[in-house]
């Protein structure tokens, strides 16, 4: 609330409500959970990788994503081989290491990890959540899927004050065989690992999922093409090359940056794409929003999203903060059993 | 997610109906959870409140039922339904304060109390209407502002005057 006077509704809540943390009444319980425990289980499918939506602005933003639907062009590339950007060599590149790599059989876990920085205001303090995730998602009735979150989870604040303990990782199971969510549709393992190869093929293949799963807020059609391929690229279990042809689609995106090598870890290639970003943090600004990729091995390495531009001038953020960042290690299919940290909790749904 | 978020969901509901239909709705709110356990994003509670906020709206003159509701409450604290230390400045000024609310439009009525009786951050309460933060913030400001201006007004003696309904 504001913190310069006296918020005239203080002490109005009413006193009969229960208050946030009083339990449910037992018998409520009970019988509550009874009703929702009998309708049959829906298929649990989990986002591999937890992150911020993309939720781009506003009805200019609506009208404008229309637009560009209704007027939609898929370039091929091959129509008068006009001369290539920076960011489509990237890419293309990246497409053809990533092909050249041998073709893997599918074990027992998709095996992914990942460690997420989240920074954020609160109150005085801009704070930073550092913590790592890891999952292994069965590709058979035989085992669960077993997904570690927290995983040496820290709590950094600037200026220094508002670190808090934090629990330790807890890990969460469920029967597999594992269900994949791409652009928002749940598949099992044998339609992900159908899905296109062709780039064209594959973008008229997301349009028809964008199609029925339309998101919550306007979204740019370029940022949702970045976000799909982002989960086709890092935690979904694709072939090498439908990973290629994701990257051979993205350069045909238009507007995208290649990213100079000061921005980018050594050794690493980047595309990125501006794009407004809603939040609190950001006061619905403008972000960079990249994908920093291996040359060698054509793999994914990262994710991140700055703040280039505050909605208004007084963001709880300052312009050049990294909202986001999160690291991936090669996914990739394992015989192994999966690790719990010790002393983690572990829910079986 | 059941227990996490229980009786925030039925405080919220509180708001709209009474006892034994706030209990129906905040189970048939978890009932939709467990079947759309997929769309149930990261941060949890706001999007169970819009949920609830959908039943209710479906189902129930939910409006009327906070305005009176905050008549109500304004009304049982200045005829001593109050604790007591409780400052009777502090007490003139809370029944004030909501029976201003009452006077609100609806919109505004509803935004200032995601925030000051259901503990919402601004990103949450965006959430819950589904609007952007941005919008929401500009919407509760100017909520602020006329509530501001409803408190200034002498009050009508015949507002306070209502017909009790059942609270709890």
């Amino acid at each position: 609330m504001n913190n310069t006077t006296r918020d005239p509704l203080a002490g109005t809540r009413p006193a009969f409500f229960p208050a946030p943390d009083d339990p449910a009444d037992p018998n409520r319980r009970e019988r509550d959970l009874r009703v929702i425990l009998a309708e049959p289980r829906p298929a649990r499918t989990r986002r591999a990788v937890r992150r911020p939506r993309l939720l781009p602005v506003t009805a200019v933003a609506a009208a404008a994503a229309a637009a560009i639907v209704a007027g939609v062009v898929v370039v091929d590339g091959d129509s008068g081989a006009p001369a290539r950007t920076s960011a489509q060599r990237v890419l293309l590149a990246a497409a053809d290491t990533v092909e050249s790599a041998a073709a893997t059989e599918v074990g027992r876990y998709w095996h992914t990890a990942s460690r997420h920085y989240n920074t954020s205001r609160q109150g005085e303090y801009v704070v930073t959540l550092d913590s790592g995730e890891e999952s292994w998602y069965s590709s058979s009735a035989a085992d669960q899927t077993v997904s570690v979150n927290g995983i040496d989870a820290t709590l950094r604040s600037q200026p220094p004050g508002a670190e808090s303990d934090l629990a330790g990782a807890w890990a969460q199971s469920w029967d597999g065989p594992e269900r994949f969510n791409v652009a928002g549709t749940t598949m099992p393992l044998d339609e992900v690992l159908a899905l296109p190869t062709e780039p064209a093929a594959l973008k008229s293949w997301l349009l028809e999922q964008f199609e029925q799963n339309p998101p919550e807020y306007p979204m740019e059609l370029t940022d949702r093409f970045l976000d799909a391929a982002l989960g086709l690229l890092s935690s979904v279990p694709t072939t090498a090359e439908t990973r290629a042809a994701t990257y051979r689609m993205l350069a045909e995106l238009p507007e995208l940056r290649t990213m100079d090598a000061s921005e980018l870890p050594a050794g690493t290639v980047g595309i990125a794409h501006e794009m407004r970003y809603i939040s609190e943090e950001t006061a619905n600004g403008l972000v960079d929003y990249q994908l920093i990729i291996d040359p060698d091995t054509g793999q994914l390495v990262e994710n991140q999203m700055i703040l280039l531009e505050p909605g208004t001038e007084d963001a709880p953020l300052p312009v050049g903060t990294i909202l986001y960042h999160v690291t991936f290690q090669p996914a990739g299919w394992v015989d192994t059993d999966p690790v719990v940290p010790e002393g983690a909790t572990v829910e079986t749904y | 997610m059941y227990d996490e978020h229980y009786s925030r969901l039925l405080a919220y509901t509180l708001g709209y109906t009474n006892r034994a239909s706030a209990e129906e709705i905040v189970s048939e709110t978890f009932l939709i959870a467990w079947r759309r356990l997929d769309d149930v994003p990261e941060r949890e509670l706001p999007w169970l409140i819009g949920v609830a906020r959908n039943v209710i709206r479906q189902q129930y003159r939910a409006d009327r039922r906070l305005r009176d509701l905050c008549v109500e409450l304004s009304t049982g604290l200045l005829t001593g339904n109050r604790d007591a230390d409780d400052i009777a400045e502090h007490v003139t000024e809370r029944a004030t304060a909501l029976r201003a609310l009452a006077e609100l439009g609806a919109d505004d009525r509803e935004a200032l109390t995601l925030i000051a009786w259901h503990g919402l951050t601004n990103r949450e309460a965006a959430e819950v209407l589904g609007c952007s933060t941005a919008t929401f913030v500009v919407r509760v400001h100017r909520a602020r502002r006329r509530l501001q201006a409803a408190m200034t007004v002498p009050a009508h003696p015949q507002k306070l005057i209502t017909i009790p309904q059942e609270i709890s």
